[in-house]
């Protein structure tokens, strides 16, 4: 690519790494998973950013990135490219500050099928349009509200579940 | 805890603060490798080259104005033809070329019984194909199909993968030793580690000369002689060029994209077994606007297939383009409406059809237009031909099979 397509992409990337970070995090509910789902989409998006900076939308492409990379990789966990070797120990989750309800929602949340945890985090944490989740996923809006429903339907049943197990606790 | 679609985002809102810590991402390592995937996703084949996975130009959906600029695809003469290598075969298409084509898919036996794997690449004839499989709980299995029989090619370390196979079943590949690469030549049956570190093998010819690259994030091309030799820099245009070897031809002729910075305009670059070197001219007779370069990513007989550079952040191209080594012309690649290439053979494509929701594998001719492959499931996945040979009939990759996993496969196309 040309001096001004390189300086671009670092521009647009470095700007929203925060925020592709917590998009990651979220669908992934790892620190460690999610700095390296936001490498590899950084480096999916160089290998295509020659179409991706003329994208109607490019928050919205990059996104799909992360959010497909992120289905990918529990559909085919050996497609990715490894990064770094161990990280330190302080860059992990255990050092975020949580609480009991973030950490159930989150457990629940993983909990999910991949394409469901998309839906769900894209929709509700997000506020992507369903239309928008629909092209970010390549599926239609009905199905984005089906996998809306069936994704719902389950955080109830493990969230109730552990409101059960919380009650007989205390009891 | 009740929630549906009406208190979703309530419920939901904690997560939305959570404290995240800072992202740990290397942009330099995200180009570097992108550059590298980006070379090694294209298919090589130049008499006894080829490189692993290949993707040409793959079309995004999303509202991506992926249009192309530029005149019909006219050949045109430049000034600066350079001599075909004497080794290098032409392409043995069907002529006349073919106006159907009738492709039949079959599974590709693997090691051990192992059911996911894939086709990555082939030598131009299409005896020998390249690829992996993937044991349940172990490291992915670097295997190669000699005239259809499955061997497991032994490479040490982690994350093995084989990069490209010579006509004479020379192959090359490279796997990780902690958090740097190690390069590979398996001949004869017996592995043998290439001599550098942080060296990626890119292509190997039928003498054993192999190319690549050292790779620190920016990449410096490397040529080693002979299988025991240690790596040499091949030489670049000024002190701060950067660049890769895409080829090597049975000639020892090198085909490689080099540019002056960084960030500067790919070109291409044609180093002779002595280290004497020369710049492909910018293709200005494409009349791409704009045009700076021409990055190569694949060499079949007399052609280096590769992309129109270009240096104006306006203008959407992605114009692949292609060299004739014996004309020395440059010619726009034909680009078949809704079809993602994802291979070459120089004068035929393979890749999917568009849009993506509704891909099927797919060859494309000529004279045929776009020819769908049969598939395992009637839900295709994206899967494609990684692989056609020189011939045109045999073509090689992935498809999905009904339990969702990945198999390898060839299509025979008559």
């Amino acid at each position: 690519m040309g001096p001004t397509e390189d300086d671009d992409y670092v521009a647009y990337v470095s700007a929203r790494l925060p925020a592709l970070k917590r998009l990651a995090f979220a669908l992934c509910g790892d620190e460690h998973h999610a700095d390296d789902l936001v490498q590899e989409s950084a480096t999916k998006l160089y290998v295509r950013w020659r179409t991706a900076r003329n994208a109607d939308n490019l928050d919205r492409y990059v996104r799909a990135i992360v959010v497909r990379t992120h289905i990918d990789d529990t559909r085919r966990p050996w497609f990715r490219v490894r990064l770094f070797g161990e990280l330190p120990e302080s860059s992990g989750s255990a050092s975020r500050p949580d609480t009991d309800g973030a950490n159930a929602l989150r457990s629940a949340l993983a909990r999910l099928p991949a394409g469901q945890r998309a839906v769900i985090v894209l929709r509700f944490l997000f506020d992507v349009p369903v239309s928008d989740v629909a092209e970010m996923l390549g599926c239609s809006g009905g199905t984005v509200k089906s996998q809306t429903a069936h994704g719902l339907a389950k955080l109830r049943n493990l969230l109730d579940a552990r409101d059960f197990m919380t009650i007989a606790k205390e009891s | 805890m009740y929630i549906d679609e009406n208190n979703a985002a309530d419920v939901f809102a904690p997560l939305r603060e959570a404290n995240v810590a800072p992202p740990r991402v290397d942009l330099e390592a995200a180009i570097g490798i992108a550059r590298l995937r980006r070379r090694k996703h294209r298919l090589a084949g130049a008499s006894g080259v080829a490189v692993a996975v290949a993707a040409i130009a793959i079309v995004l959906p999303l509202g991506i104005n992926a249009t192309r600029h530029g005149t019909p695809p006219v050949a045109s003469a430049t000034s600066d033809p350079v001599s075909p290598p004497a080794t290098t075969a032409p392409a043995r298409i069907p002529s006349p070329a073919p106006t159907s084509l009738t492709c039949t898919e079959k599974l590709l036996p693997v090691p051990d019984g192992v059911t996911m794997a894939l086709v990555g690449g082939g030598d131009p004839t299409g005896r020998y194909l390249i690829g992996r499989s993937y044991p349940k709980g172990q490291r992915p299995q670097p295997v190669i199909w000699v005239g259809g029989v499955a061997h497991k090619v032994p490479l040490p370390g982690d994350d093995p993968d084989l990069s490209a196979v010579s006509s004479n079943g020379t192959v090359v590949g490279l796997s990780f030793a902690g958090q740097t690469m190690v390069g590979y030549i398996y001949r004869d049956g017996v592995v043998s580690r290439l001599k550098g570190t942080n060296v990626a093998p890119g292509a190997v010819n039928n003498a054993g000369v192999v190319i690549g690259q050292q790779d620190g994030g920016v990449a410096i091309p490397l040529v080693w002689h002979t299988p025991n030799s240690s790596p040499e820099k091949l030489p670049l245009p000024g002190p701060k060029w950067l660049g890769y070897a895409t080829a090597v031809l049975d000639d020892g002729t090198m085909i490689g994209t080099v540019r002056p910075t960084a960030a500067g305009a790919e070109q291409t670059i044609i180093w002779q077994p002595d280290g004497a070197f020369r710049l492909l001219p910018v293709p200005t007779s494409l009349h791409v606007p704009h045009t700076v370069g021409f990055s190569s990513a694949s060499v079949r007989g007399n052609i280096i297939s590769g992309n129109v550079v270009v240096n104006k952040p306006t203008v959407t191209t992605d114009a692949q383009a292609s060299y004739d080594l014996a004309t020395g012309t440059y010619s726009l690649d034909p680009q078949p409406p809704r079809f993602a290439a994802t291979g070459s053979n120089g004068h035929w494509m393979v890749g999917f059809t568009l849009p993506q929701e509704t891909a099927r594998p797919a060859l494309w001719t000529p004279g045929t237009g776009i020819v769908k492959l049969p598939t395992l499931t009637k839900k295709a996945d994206m899967d494609a031909p990684a692989f056609i040979s020189d011939s045109g009939d045999l073509l090689a990759g992935q498809d999905t099979d009904k339990h969702g996993v990945i198999r390898a496969v060839e299509w025979r196309c008559h």
